[in-house]
């Protein structure tokens, strides 16, 4: 039997009890969750559901490593480089780090838009900078600067919620492992945030992985 | 992506390196007014720890380290660590097989973050 998650109005899933009983033990679905299945009128607490059934762990690993090998694993750069790198160079790692992974995105969910967003974000600041030069060098203030400085930020926050979408779409679908991202994280820290998860992401699949190899 | 993928990516951004350090030598940020302006400074007027960094990359360059340092000194003392990371990042890259980048200890991650931080803090305060 499948299961479904329902948390802050969105849906995430499927899950077999075996995958909701991993993800209670690791933390990413907790006990009072709700979830529902096909034969289920009303959602009941994760609690509930698993209560005190022991389900063997081998048969859940067998579903994630086969759908492991068929996606690329996300950039694994330690996410505190990524905000260490980012500062010293006053956020522009961070842009670029924001194309790496839209780019890996697109790789795995054709579909994503964020590379899209990213790349308009990182134009944006290129025409910034042109026609801030140009201000300068004729000694007065340009306006429309303020406005692409705005454009710039909306622009990099649809981005970011575009691709937390892709991503959780993907890591509750074609590669089931209960992904479940902050909307408040993903609007003030980004990148940082998503490779906070990458890196947690490889682990588990590396870990997986190993657990897979005959011994 | 393929191993191809990756040699070109890595040779692209090595590329995109040796041409930032060329503009740096040739329009020094001193002297040169289209560089961006860091948005924390120009919003809050506070200095990030990344202020004076383009600076302080410049005279590196120029071989002037005292000045470096006066402009941004944790950049200064970083820029050896993040340039042997990304060597080695690079090397790893051409290399056939699975790329993984360096690690780096999670404690020395930790303290750089919060050396980072007391930097940031200290440099705000007004000296007189």
């Amino acid at each position: 039997m499948n299961y479904f998650i329902d948390r802050d109005g969105q849906q995430y899933g499927p899950y077999t009890l075996a995958d909701l009983q991993r993800y209670v033990a690791s933390g990413d679905i907790l006990l009072t969750d709700f979830a529902r299945s096909e034969g289920m009128d009303a959602p009941l607490p994760v609690s509930q559901i698993i209560g005190t059934i022991q389900v063997p762990q081998a048969p859940s690993t067998a579903g994630p490593v086969s759908l492991a090998r068929q996606y690329p694993d996300p950039p694994n750069l330690h996410w505190g480089l990524v905000l260490l790198f980012g500062i010293i160079s006053c956020g522009l790692f961070t842009t670029a780090w924001d194309i790496v992974q839209a780019v890996w995105m697109r790789q795995v969910a054709p579909q994503s838009k964020a590379l899209f967003y990213y790349l308009a974000y990182a134009a944006n600041l290129v025409l910034i900078a042109v026609l801030s030069a140009m201000a300068s060098y004729q000694r007065v203030h340009n306006p429309l600067v303020g406005i692409l400085n705005l454009a710039g930020i909306v622009v990099l926050i649809i981005g970011r919620f575009s691709l937390k979408a892709s991503l959780e779409q993907h890591y509750n679908a074609e590669e089931p492992m209960g992904l479940l991202l902050s909307g408040i994280m993903t609007f003030f820290f980004g990148a940082v945030y998503f490779q906070y998860h990458f890196n947690d992401i490889v682990r588990r699949k590396d870990f997986d992985r190993m657990s897979f190899i005959p011994s | 992506m393929t191993s191809s993928g990756r040699r070109w990516t890595a040779n692209l951004a090595v590329i995109a390196m040796i041409m930032a350090g060329y503009l740096l030598l040739r329009f020094p940020p001193s002297a040169s007014s289209f560089y961006p302006r860091c948005p924390v400074f120009a919003w809050l007027h506070l200095l990030c720890p990344g202020c004076g960094g383009t600076r302080a990359l410049a005279e590196l360059l120029h071989g002037r380290v005292a000045e470096a340092i006066h402009w941004n000194a944790m950049v200064v003392a970083l820029s050896p660590l993040a340039a042997a990371f990304f060597a080695v990042s690079y090397w790893r890259a051409l290399r056939s097989g699975a790329f993984r980048w360096p690690t780096v200890p999670d404690s020395v991650l930790k303290l750089l973050l919060i050396l980072i931080g007391v930097f940031t803090v200290l440099r705000n305060i007004p000296s007189n």
